[in-house]
């Protein structure tokens, strides 16, 4: 009986030793590695951000500029046209001087400062926008694609587990995610990998967690024909 | 919940089944929150709609597609002009349930487009249902079944 016991066990550790080198091996890691990258640019290039409770990335800086300008110069419109009114009111009614002057005045430079605009950046001022193939929206971190295509991944084995790694390698490439982290040129930061004290977005968590079971489950049915 | 109205509140344990421990109840909460709000965003941006049996009107109309084509790079309906609409789009934990809202200024746009109306009476074949809206309405399968998932792993005692 006691032989019995030690054989079981011996074959239920065997099993478990298989399952933890099912999720520790290199192939695993790589799938994991793949399917992250591979969610990032979804997400990415429909303007969401991979990390969790960032959501949408924010819109360029110059796109907002012009929103917000926009608006103003509208309230502005609106402000000129009411002083001219009352300057008109003012001279119907027999009232001369300075008075009307003044609103005259404000009137016409209310109408001037209406007028102004905001100097094209990015991603006005890119030939892609010319050509069409770059927009406000969606906010996708794409202009030439060099960015992107060159987000990698490297697997490497650390005392008997796989490791993946995920990243830009290129330093050209490095430098943009360290502007999107920062927000560079007075854009708002825009990062697309977790830093200190944040995760992956949920859909990626999940993704990872389903690797990792794919391969469990290869593991135990692969014990169980051998 | 009116039709239109866009309010939605999920029990996520009832619509999955899954029970969680009590002490983990409200980090699988958060998490739920989280992947439901990006899954939505995902689905939208796709132009794809996040309710089971939804409708979605992907093709724009001529004058819209070209309004839309200085804008964005998206020549089908994903709800983002300049991106306010989505950005009001709101999933958050109230109590045990989870609720996702659009509120403000773009409630109108956001009623405008699960009934399809715009202004006008209310077109099925118009309507871009980018949440539940609808009595009996819920998310789509896979997004059940990927909160199904997500709450197994707590429900296992599983730690990061």
């Amino acid at each position: 009986m006691a032989k019995k016991i030690k054989a079981l066990k011996a074959d239920v550790l065997k099993f478990l030793q298989g399952l933890e080198d099912a999720v520790k091996d290199v192939k695993t890691a790589s799938a994991v590695g793949l399917a992250v990258r591979q969610r990032m640019l979804e997400l990415i290039s429909r303007g969401i951000s991979p990390i969790e409770g960032r959501a949408r990335f924010p819109e360029y800086k110059n796109v907002s500029l012009q929103r917000g300008r926009k608006q103003t110069n509208r309230q502005l419109r609106k402000l000129s046209r009411t002083q001219r009114n009352i300057a008109k009111q003012l001279r119907k009614s027999g009232t001369k001087g300075a008075v009307v002057k003044n609103y005259s005045a404000s009137a016409r430079a209310l109408g001037k400062a209406a007028r102004t605009k905001v100097k094209n950046g990015y991603p006005y001022n890119t030939k892609e926008y010319a050509a069409g193939s770059k927009r406000p929206r969606p906010v996708n971190l794409y202009l030439t694609g060099d960015f992107l295509r060159a987000l990698a991944l490297a697997v490497k084995t650390v005392a008997n587990k796989a490791v993946v790694e995920i990243g830009w390698w290129d330093p050209k490439q490095a430098i943009k995610e360290k502007g999107h982290r920062d927000g560079a040129g007075g854009q708002p930061p825009r990062p697309t990998l977790p830093g200190r004290g944040e995760r992956w977005a949920q859909v990626i968590q999940l993704d990872i967690m389903k690797v990792l079971r794919e391969a469990v489950s290869k593991a135990a049915k692969s014990a169980k024909r051998g | 919940m009116a039709k239109g109205d866009p309010h939605h509140e999920i029990d996520v344990f009832k619509l999955t089944g899954v029970k969680v421990p009590k002490d983990k109840e409200e980090e699988a909460l958060e998490a739920c929150a989280s992947l439901i709000k990006e899954s939505v965003l995902s689905y939208t941006g796709a132009g794809q709609t996040s309710v089971q049996g939804g409708k979605w009107k992907r093709k724009l109309t001529p004058e819209y597609a070209k309004r839309k084509s200085e804008e964005s790079t998206a020549n089908f309906a994903n709800l983002e002009l300049n991106g306010d609409l989505l950005d009001a789009f709101d999933v958050r934990v109230q109590g045990r349930k989870i609720v996702m809202e659009v509120t403000g200024d773009q409630v109108e746009k956001a009623e405008g487009n699960l009934l399809g109306s715009y202004g006008r009476s209310p077109d099925d074949s118009k309507a871009r249902e980018f949440m539940p809206h609808k009595r009996g309405q819920q998310l789509r399968k896979e997004i059940v079944s990927d909160l199904k998932e997500l709450l197994e792993g707590y429900a296992d005692g599983q730690e990061d």
